[in-house]
């Protein structure tokens, strides 16, 4: 079936306080209140990085990177590109980054983590090249395993961004999953908007499905679904019993 | 130079008298009245300890007018009287979650070059009390 490796998503179309998992049990605490401002689909999670605004919930298996597939999508609108925002990240106080979803100096979006080894890898948008603020923009940031690579893409164009890792992939640890901050070190705050965050795990939407959630830009709300030709029908008003 | 068990014990005694005497009452209060806790954002910079001649303990000048843009109260208004000057950087997070309503005290100092932190929460999510551990640097 179609997206069968999502193991959370998020509307973030609460007013305040936890935000809810459509799929599994990850809800996130609301730290330091996170507001309700319009998202691209319905309301959004309203982040303000001078207030330490941030959404939390504790290390999961599904959430977890490793030397497995996984993968993030959403829509993003930044108010502000100071400080190294971290808008999606998963790491220990103590490291290594599982992965993060941030912006270079160039205002560019990009995917990273620390290796085994403590070395960070990233790979940046710059097909897409530098992100303005008041924009929502859908992000697709992932891992593939047998490829050994990692990805970026925006607006699910024809040319994401990819980085080789050499075999060295990402870790499974165990820090917190947080949404608008380093998680658990609790620096580079985000100020902006999020909206319908999924997360993946264990395999990688497909071209087709990916092009479904994005919608030509529209989005689409969960429980996702692929746009199918509705052909099943009408033979029957003709007649035709084959 | 103090060594980081002194900052640690000068900290700890400073943060003992403060949340017993000041933050846990005055949030209960804040609480009943708000239905929210009160937050405190960090009130003053991260005092660092160099590795210089200094023999005392490094503290920073409070500022206790700082607020969240969506909160009225900042550290005077709610009653949290911390005292003109401190050693470590403190914030006071809260949170709502699945289990409740909460609120963590957090504490930072640097010290010859790394930057520590300790953490003492109330409310349901009890991982969030953490004693003193590096916090690691990166990029």
């Amino acid at each position: 079936m179609a997206f069968d490796n999502l193991k959370a998503h998020w509307t973030l179309d609460e007013e305040s306080g936890t935000r809810e998992d459509s799929i599994g049990t990850h809800d996130l605490t609301d730290i330091n209140t996170v507001t309700q401002a319009a998202g691209h689909i319905g309301n959004g999670a309203s982040f303000d990085a001078a207030n330490s605004e941030a959404l939390d919930c504790a290390d999961s298996a599904d959430l977890s990177a490793g030397n497995v597939d996984f993968e993030m999508v959403g829509w993003v609108k930044f108010t502000s590109f100071t400080g190294a925002p971290r808008v999606i990240c998963k790491s220990p106080g103590g490291g290594p980054i599982e992965y993060e979803l941030t912006v270079d100096g160039s205002n560019r979006l990009i995917f990273q983590y620390q290796d085994a080894g403590a070395s960070m890898r990233t790979v940046t948008a710059s097909n897409f090249g530098a992100l303005s603020t008041g924009l929502f923009y859908f992000f697709h940031a992932w891992h593939n395993s047998s490829d050994q690579l990692i990805g970026i893409n925006v607006n699910n164009s024809a040319s994401p961004n990819t980085q080789s890792h050499s075999g060295n992939p990402p870790v499974n640890g165990t820090g917190r999953f947080a949404m608008g901050r380093r998680s658990e070190v609790a620096t580079n705050y985000f100020s902006g908007v999020l909206d319908a965050v999924s997360f993946g795990r264990g395999g990688l939407m497909s071209a087709e499905e990916l092009a479904a959630v994005y919608n030509g830009g529209g989005g689409q709300t969960y429980p996702y679904t692929l746009n199918l030709r509705r052909t099943p029908l009408y033979p029957f008003f003709f007649g035709d019993k084959r | 130079m103090p060594n980081l068990v002194q900052i640690r014990n000068a900290i700890n005694s400073r943060l003992a008298d403060l949340w017993t005497n000041q933050i846990v009452p005055r949030q209960a209060a804040y609480f009943a009245v708000h239905g929210r806790y009160w937050q405190g954002l960090a009130f003053n910079a991260l005092p660092a300890n160099a590795n210089n001649a200094n023999p005392g303990i490094a503290e920073t000048a409070c500022d206790h007018t700082k607020k969240p843009s969506d909160q009225a109260h900042d550290w005077s208004a709610a009653g949290v009287a911390a005292g003109s000057t401190w050693p470590a950087q403190l914030r006071v997070d809260v949170y709502s979650g699945p289990l409740g309503h909460g609120y963590v005290c957090v504490a930072r100092v640097r010290w010859n070059g790394s930057v520590y932190e300790r953490s003492h929460n109330m409310g349901p999510e009890t991982f969030r009390t953490q004693d003193w551990h590096l916090v690691t640097e990166v990029p």
